[in-house]
């Protein structure tokens, strides 16, 4: 299971006071992070998929390589989309979050490190390995406490 | 839980670690901006004039301690608040360039909210399981 809310013992607190506040929070700690890291996602995938984005991005998507571009373009432009919300609300959160971690490894090593070294100051690869590490975490994890593949009781 | 491809069980065991292996790439990633501004180029012109200008080398200090406690989940929440409030003063006083979006990611005050907020997940969580805090049997 998830390690996502243990008990909390007032005995191990600095501050035993806190052990109130800590039992309400801890659990929300994973979702918070999951939710977030969707939602950065879909204002991207937004673009991509209604405001013309889509053709943008094949321009970059043809110099690394993929082929047919467009083609490429729109599936990310999907995955930006549905896959944020989707890992938003925690549905098929592994196979989504791993999409997502190969996209963001191709964005790491493809787009941002050549233009930017590692430093987010100068554009680099440092923004997509971050939400890749969380990406990779919630491959592991799965959905959660607080996911609709734990409503559902069915997951990947 | 039941697997909808019940061939992939095999990864059950990995669940258990998911929220730590956040977490330490997490301060993984801030301990390079640490090493940066105490060893390399980096200054602290990201802050702005938000504190005056603050020390490089505390920031830098600040950041690679501090990186490396939330890496290995060390007095996780208190170190957790004050990441996430260097970070949040870094997200406000990043200038946005005309003609780039807030929502776009690069040299925006995006990825300083996001940290932000990631950092937020560790102060409602904690060290959790696989932690100093919880090895030691003290925590905050």
């Amino acid at each position: 299971m998830i390690d996502e809310a243990g008990t909390v013992d007032e005995s191990r607190l600095i501050i035993p006071q806190l052990a109130g506040i800590y039992r309400q929070a801890a659990s929300f700690g994973y979702v918070v992070l999951r939710v977030v890291i969707a939602l950065v996602f879909l204002p991207a995938g937004i673009d991509k998929m209604f405001l013309g984005g889509a053709a943008g991005v094949a321009g970059a998507i043809a110099k690394l390589g993929f082929a047919p571009p467009l083609v490429w373009a729109w599936i990310v432009a999907g995955l930006e989309f549905f896959g944020a919300i989707l890992l938003a609300l925690g549905l098929f959160t592994r196979p989504v979050a791993f999409a997502f971690a190969v996209e963001l490894t191709v964005i790491a090593v493809g787009i941002m490190a050549p233009r930017g070294g590692f430093f987010w100051t100068s554009g680099g690869a440092e923004v997509a390995l971050l939400l890749e590490a969380a990406m990779i975490g919630f491959v592991f994890g799965g959905g959660g406490r607080y996911s609709v593949d734990r409503l559902i009781g069915r997951e990947f | 839980m039941q697997k909808i491809i019940p061939g992939l069980v095999w990864y059950r065991p990995f669940e258990p670690f998911a929220y730590a292996f956040i977490r330490f790439c997490t301060g993984a990633i801030l301990m390079v901006h640490g090493v940066d501004r105490l060893f390399y180029r980096g200054s602290v012109a990201d802050f702005g004039a938000s504190f005056g200008h603050p020390p490089v080398s505390a920031i830098g200090a600040f950041e690679l301690v501090g990186g490396a406690m939330i890496a290995l989940g060390l007095l996780t929440r208190p170190i957790a608040l004050l990441s996430g409030l260097e970070w949040f003063v870094i997200a406000l006083a990043v200038p946005l360039k005309p003609g780039s979006s807030w929502f776009m990611l690069g040299a925006t005050p995006h990825y300083p909210s996001i940290i932000t907020a990631m950092c937020l997940a560790f102060v409602l969580r904690g060290g959790g399981y696989y932690s100093l805090d919880r090895l030691l049997g003290k925590e905050f």
